[in-house]
């Protein structure tokens, strides 16, 4: 005996088939596969390239609030190589900022990743702790070291007169070389824990038989590491130093906080220093030449940097 | 089919249901009477938006204030937005409403920010209502209106000015055996007699990117005759007035009278040197005293106050004062005008002076012999208004002069010798050139 048939599902049924069947006709694959990205594309255009593009539209302009913007063409550039006496100070503070940081934050990291990484009492919970600098606002992190680093009631220094160590309590953030430092420890602090984490993820991701047959033929631990863990995770390795260069390069916070960019110039970056023209000065088209200056930089460090992301084992 | 007909029908209801239940738009009915037949009209009240863009330094001027503005748009028949937030948080927002020309009605702000809005041309001139409110407690302070008078027009009404004093600790004087200071020389002398790190340093005077820093050492550039600018508006930094001002910084921070960090100190810096014992003298304003009174007596009564101190040019001081403007962009300005003089009835006004207890000065001569003005702390602050002055002085409020306090180019130049071992003449030349561009900038 045949089912029952509902008449209203046939008429359904039909009618989805009808239209797969129109669907397959008239949209083949790389059609359906453009029309999935147009939203991508849509976001990256409004929310990436709109911006970029006025940006640099603006740093074409003398420009303050509230008043039309005056096309001037390249002049603020002009003005930023010729008349600017700050700005080289800002490309080598920046650089070596980026670099510094960074460093410390892969040392960091892969330390922290190969403890993490043995079976420890309490792993787990330390997994979780150690994500802490990274989870707290720059801001409150910010204000704390500025606190720990403050010459005449910082807790370092505090911690040092005690132990004997300084008979007067050291300025860290009074000359540019200790005041850099202390920007470069502050961020690699805020920063090893996300170079923990995801490399941990890639110390997970290497077979074991790997390591014990090296261990049959001989290889001592900082062998195993050279030959084995620090080739697997090269491309891991070099993706987040890529994100963390761009991420450190574009800071702004840690030492807007701590330093002002001071003392004197010694510490600002391209991006408090085109806070302090752009926000505070209220010339907006100069600020906008300040922040895309250091673009050429960071595409040239991204274009040396991101094929070793896929380069092959 | 069915079930798609009740969901819209349920919408509908919803809908009609949800305009029901919201507010009428308030309402006010006028007879108009015509020569045949009188009318009823419905009107809609007047709104206005009023801003202010910073504190009033106390939850209880805060309120005041604003009992005080919602008061008037009750007997107006007004209806008010009102909005009031910290500087940080405010800039921005008037940034972008002078972007969309779409200023409040009345804001409450420093005159170093109300330059930009006067600069973008958003501001009205209000020189009838000026001479109205001159004639009111003695008249204005006449410095008080140099920092929103513009080229012959004035564009608000100043309300209140910042004053600054000399904190000096008592025994460290005593063991000095020195009288408060009156000349920075003295000022100085006593730093480096009290002088004894890591316990105390001899100043916490502000060198650090912050805009104490800023006013302070333009105070000390008046004070020894020099100047960032000339009547006119033209650059009059270099000059040996400022030659003697840097190697006299530069001397005292070679001593080591401050803590070497006071080169990033921010506009707490000198407070927290202060509170915490540090210093034997900072200049701030009357913030620190309440601070010590509520929170530290004995360093209260350890503390003696006094005037800023003088230099051969006299007693000078860089302050702020904070005006009504009205901009240009709203549609009640007679509105605005009536609630500007209903906030400056000499009831009112003294109430808010008193509520301010000292953070902030009047800016009306006959308020100088209120009573509150008489003490060790609040004598020094009244006394100081007399001689605070705005960015640009003695030229005019311009853009130019603004970028420059704002940039803290002053503050820049010091950090220049102090840091970067530059010459006097080095750093002045970068300050100059750097005046020259922001000049540009503004004509453009």
């Amino acid at each position: 005996m045949k089912a029952a048939r509902h008449p209203r599902l046939d008429r359904r049924v039909r009618f989805a088939s009808l239209l797969s069947f129109s669907v397959s006709r008239r949209f083949d694959r790389s059609t359906l596969g453009i029309l999935l990205v147009v939203p991508l594309l849509a976001v990256l255009l409004g929310l990436v390239a709109y911006p970029m593009l006025s940006a640099v539209l603006l740093s074409l302009q003398a420009k303050s609030a509230g008043v039309p913007g005056q096309f001037i063409g390249l002049a603020n550039y002009i003005a930023l190589f010729t008349r600017d006496s700050v700005i080289l100070e800002v490309f080598g503070n920046t650089i070596l900022y980026a670099l510094a940081s960074v460093i410390l934050k892969v040392i960091g990291g892969l330390a922290m990743a190969l403890v993490l990484n043995e079976a420890l009492l309490g792993r787990n919970f330390f997994r979780g702790w150690l994500l802490l600098p990274w989870i707290v606002p720059t801001l409150v992190s910010a204000l704390t070291f500025r606190w720990m680093f403050d010459q005449t009631g910082g807790v370092i220094n505090f911690i040092l007169s005690g132990l004997g160590l300084v008979s007067m309590p050291l300025g860290w953030l009074a000359t540019p070389e200790l005041a850099r430092l202390s920007l470069i420890l502050a961020n690699a602090w805020r920063g090893f824990a996300f170079f923990g984490v995801t490399l941990l993820a890639g110390l997970q991701s290497i077979p074991l038989e790997l390591y014990e047959a090296a261990e049959i033929d001989g290889a001592g631990v900082w062998q195993r590491i050279w030959r084995i863990t620090l080739p697997s995770l090269e491309p891991i390795l070099w993706t987040i130093v890529i994100l963390s260069t761009i991420w450190t390069f574009n800071d702004f916070t840690m030492v807007w906080i701590m330093t002002a960019g001071g003392p004197s110039y010694s510490t600002h970056l391209f991006a408090t220093y085109a806070y302090q023209i752009g926000f505070v000065g209220n010339q907006l088209g100069y600020a906008a030449a300040v922040s895309l200056v250091g673009t050429p930089l960071m595409v040239a460090l991204i274009a040396v940097l991101a094929p070793r992301m896929w380069k092959e084992e | 089919m069915r079930k798609t007909s009740v969901f819209l029908l349920i919408m509908m209801l919803a809908t009609l249901l949800l305009q029901a239940c919201a507010a009428p738009t308030p309402q006010v009915i006028e007879k108009v009477v015509t020569k045949e037949v009188v009318k009823e009209v419905v009107k809609e009240r007047p709104k206005l938006q009023v801003w202010v863009d910073h504190s009033f330094y106390s939850k209880g001027t805060d309120a005041l204030f604003k009992s005080q503005v919602f008061e008037w748009a009750q007997q107006a028949g007004v209806d008010i937005e009102y909005q009031q937030a910290e500087p940080t948080v405010m800039t921005p927002r008037i940034d972008a409403a002078l972007e969309s020309k779409s200023l409040p009605d009345m804001l409450y702000s420093a005159d170093e920010r109300i330059v930009k809005i006067r600069r973008a041309g958003q501001l009205l001139p209000i020189d009838d209502l000026v001479a109205d409110l001159d004639q009111r407690m003695g008249g204005f302070l006449p410095n008080s209106l140099a920092g929103v008078t513009y080229e012959g027009k004035t564009y608000g009404i100043p309300q209140v000015m910042l004053a600054e004093m000399l904190y000096v600790r008592k025994d460290l004087l005593e063991a000095a055996g020195m009288e408060f200071p009156k000349t920075w020389d003295e000022a100085f002398a006593l730093a480096q007699k009290a002088h004894n790190p890591p316990t105390v340093w001899g100043t916490g005077m502000q060198v650090g990117p912050s805009f104490d820093a800023e006013h302070q050492i333009t105070s000390l550039l008046w004070a020894y005759g020099g100047s960032i600018w000339s009547e006119d508006g033209s650059i009059a930094l270099d000059s040996p007035a400022t030659r003697e001002v840097l190697a006299m910084i530069k001397k005292y921070w070679d001593a080591g009278l401050w803590p070497g960090d006071a080169v990033t100190g921010d506009d707490a810096y000198n407070n927290k040197l202060y509170q915490t014992g540090k210093a034997a003298w900072i200049y701030n304003t009357g913030s620190v005293a309440k601070w010590l009174a509520q929170n530290d007596k004995e360093l209260y009564d350890n503390t003696v106050f006094g005037p800023p101190p003088a230099g051969p040019k006299g007693r000078f001081a860089n302050g702020i004062t904070e005006s009504i403007v009205v901009p240009n962009t709203g549609k009640n300005i007679e509105l605005v005008k009536d609630l500007i003089r209903y906030l400056n009835d000499e009831e009112r006004y003294k109430a808010i002076i008193t509520e301010m207890s000292g953070f902030r000065v009047p800016v009306y001569q006959d308020l100088k012999s209120m009573d509150m003005w008489k003490g060790p702390t609040m004598t020094p602050l009244i006394e100081s208004a007399e001689f605070t002055y705005p960015v640009g002085w003695p030229g005019p409020v311009a853009d130019a002069a603004l970028q420059e306090s704002s940039e803290k180019l002053m503050t820049a130049m010091v950090g220049r010798v102090l840091v970067d071992g530059w010459t006097a003449d080095q750093a002045i030349a970068e300050a100059v050139q750097k005046l020259e561009q922001m000049q540009a900038r503004a004509a453009q």
